[in-house]
């Protein structure tokens, strides 16, 4: 017989005799994944928002105010050409007069008294990884047909910087906040194990082997794991749609960027509940059903 | 004549006991016999019996049972030879919140016997020894002498040639100690080697014919 058959069934099983264990996993679970949840968010929130703002222009030129359309397309179509360069894109001034607008958001008021359009058509260039700016900037500042050239913004490249030493440390908050989850699975592994002493030693004594007493414990954690996430996921969903601020901030930063909660993430969080409720199971039933205690 | 349970100069140590819970134990039990394994409360009935279904390993000497030296089976073998043996408590050791019949159909469940055959089985056992209009009642909801006989039952259900059985009227009247022990018999009628320890002497008379052997401070002797 393979050790897996009717294990699911057998979990089930388990679970619906033990309803008091199932209600301190369930709770315990859903505040440790509640924790990570909120964590892996703000995580993920974090790296799209600095991913989004370094995948913005690496290089801005402005334009002469009399320049015409054509010849920021024909400076576009030249410098689209160089290696260094991985898109160029064209803002005319009323384009970037409307982009203005949308980054004031409610505050766009402001720009009623405006006479004209003050703003400069610009050629904006993302650059490949690797490109020096500087050496391109250079190069660019004593054409006729620019009227300024802008490198990236001082505290982006500070951040871009300090990128890595982030991502770093915020992986390693987050294998530390993953091993609590685990570990806490191997208690509450322990626990059923020890509430259910009585049951093993009967299945010991009628023949059950180890992985046929193991398996339905590993997947008694894992269904715990999984459903205290999505429970988790809603509770984090809940507590960041509370937090977001309900006012629109000034030059139309928006804090729901960084507090929204996608599906996506309660998916990433189901499956890393999942994982760690397999991993702990595996060590928690390891740890209490030694082979001695089985024999 | 080949051995059904062979004890060859067996001996069981505790640390920190001075005494030997079991002290050079010789018992060759053919196929089919019956025994009593009798002798005073602490006298290392148990500890043999524990021996015979590997829940102990012996501090020297050789354990066979069904031919299999105890000694040579690997962890994962242990399992295998226990579905060979129907083990009888003084304490039932029955899963207090599930079924009667549940608890008899786990010693097939864990041996993979499942679908049709269970029931039919379990059924069969349940009938024999008195249960089956309780097979839906939980266990701990029956008398001393109902659970005794689920785990004769139990015990039975997996048709072990080898039956050991601990005290297992210990705790009965004398009435329910008279039908577990008739279940026994039955099953000793229908080819399964049993052996019985016990310290009641009023047990020894209810099995015409059946061999007696008495530990005493850890040492076997023939005869009661």
């Amino acid at each position: 017989m393979r050790a897996g058959d009717g294990a699911f069934r057998r979990a089930w099983r388990q679970m619906r005799e033990d309803p008091w264990l199932q209600g301190v996993a369930l709770t315990s679970l859903t505040v440790a994944l509640a924790i990570l949840g909120a964590y892996l968010n703000l995580y993920l929130n974090l790296q799209q928002a600095a991913q989004r703002a370094s995948l913005g222009p690496g290089l801005i030129l402005a334009l002469p105010d009399s320049a015409p359309l054509n010849q920021a397309q024909a400076l576009a179509r030249e410098l689209g050409a160089l290696t260094a360069v991985e898109r160029v894109t064209v803002v005319d001034q009323a384009q970037a007069l409307e982009r203005l607008r949308q980054q004031l958001g409610p505050d766009q008021d402001l720009l009623a008294g405006l006479e004209g359009n003050p703003l400069p058509a610009t050629v904006e260039l993302r650059l490949r990884p690797g490109a020096d700016v500087e050496v391109l900037a250079q190069s660019l500042r004593g054409r006729p047909e620019v009227a300024q050239v802008v490198t990236s913004r001082p505290w982006l490249r500070g951040l871009l910087q300090a990128q890595a030493t982030l991502t770093t440390l915020g992986l390693a908050l987050g294998v530390l906040l993953f091993a609590g989850v685990v570990l806490l699975v191997v208690n509450t592994v322990r626990l059923a194990v020890h509430l259910r002493r009585n049951q093993l030693e009967v299945l010991d004594l009628v023949g059950a082997t180890g992985a046929y007493v193991r398996w339905p414990f590993v997947l008694e954690a894992m269904l715990q794991a999984v459903v205290a996430a999505m429970a988790a996921s809603l509770l984090v969903w809940g507590l960041f749609r509370l937090l977001a601020a309900p006012a629109p901030l000034p030059l139309g930063l928006d804090l729901s960027d960084l507090l929204g909660f996608s599906w996506r993430t309660g998916l990433v969080l189901a499956a890393l509940a999942a994982v760690a409720g397999a991993l702990g199971g595996l060590w928690g039933v390891g740890r209490a059903l030694r082979p001695r205690d089985l024999a | 004549m080949g051995a059904m349970i062979l004890l060859s100069r067996v001996a069981k140590r505790y640390p920190g006991r001075q005494a030997p819970a079991l002290e050079r134990v010789d018992l060759h039990v053919p196929p089919g016999q019956f025994v009593y394994l009798t002798g005073p409360s602490g006298a290392g009935k148990t500890t043999l019996l524990r021996l015979l279904f590997a829940a102990e390993a012996p501090s020297s000497g050789v354990v066979k049972v069904g031919g299999s030296d105890l000694g040579r089976l690997k962890q994962s073998q242990i399992p295998l030879l226990r579905r060979k043996i129907g083990v009888i408590f003084q304490d039932f050791k029955l899963i207090q919140g599930r079924s009667v019949f549940e608890n008899v159909a786990l010693a097939l469940r864990v041996a993979g016997i499942n679908g049709r055959q269970l029931p039919g089985r379990v059924e069969e056992v349940l009938r024999r020894v008195g249960l089956w209009e309780q097979a839906r009642t939980l266990a701990g909801d029956l008398s001393g002498g109902e659970q005794q006989r689920a785990a004769v039952a139990r015990a039975l259900v997996g048709r072990p040639p080898l039956l050991l059985a601990d005290e297992p009227t210990g705790n009965l009247d004398p009435d329910s100690a008279r039908e577990v022990m008739r279940l026994i018999l039955e099953a000793h009628g229908r080819g399964a080697t049993v052996l019985v320890a016990t310290h009641d002497p009023a047990l020894l008379g209810l099995v015409q014919g059946a061999r007696v052997v008495r530990l005493r401070a850890g040492r076997l002797e023939e005869g009661a």
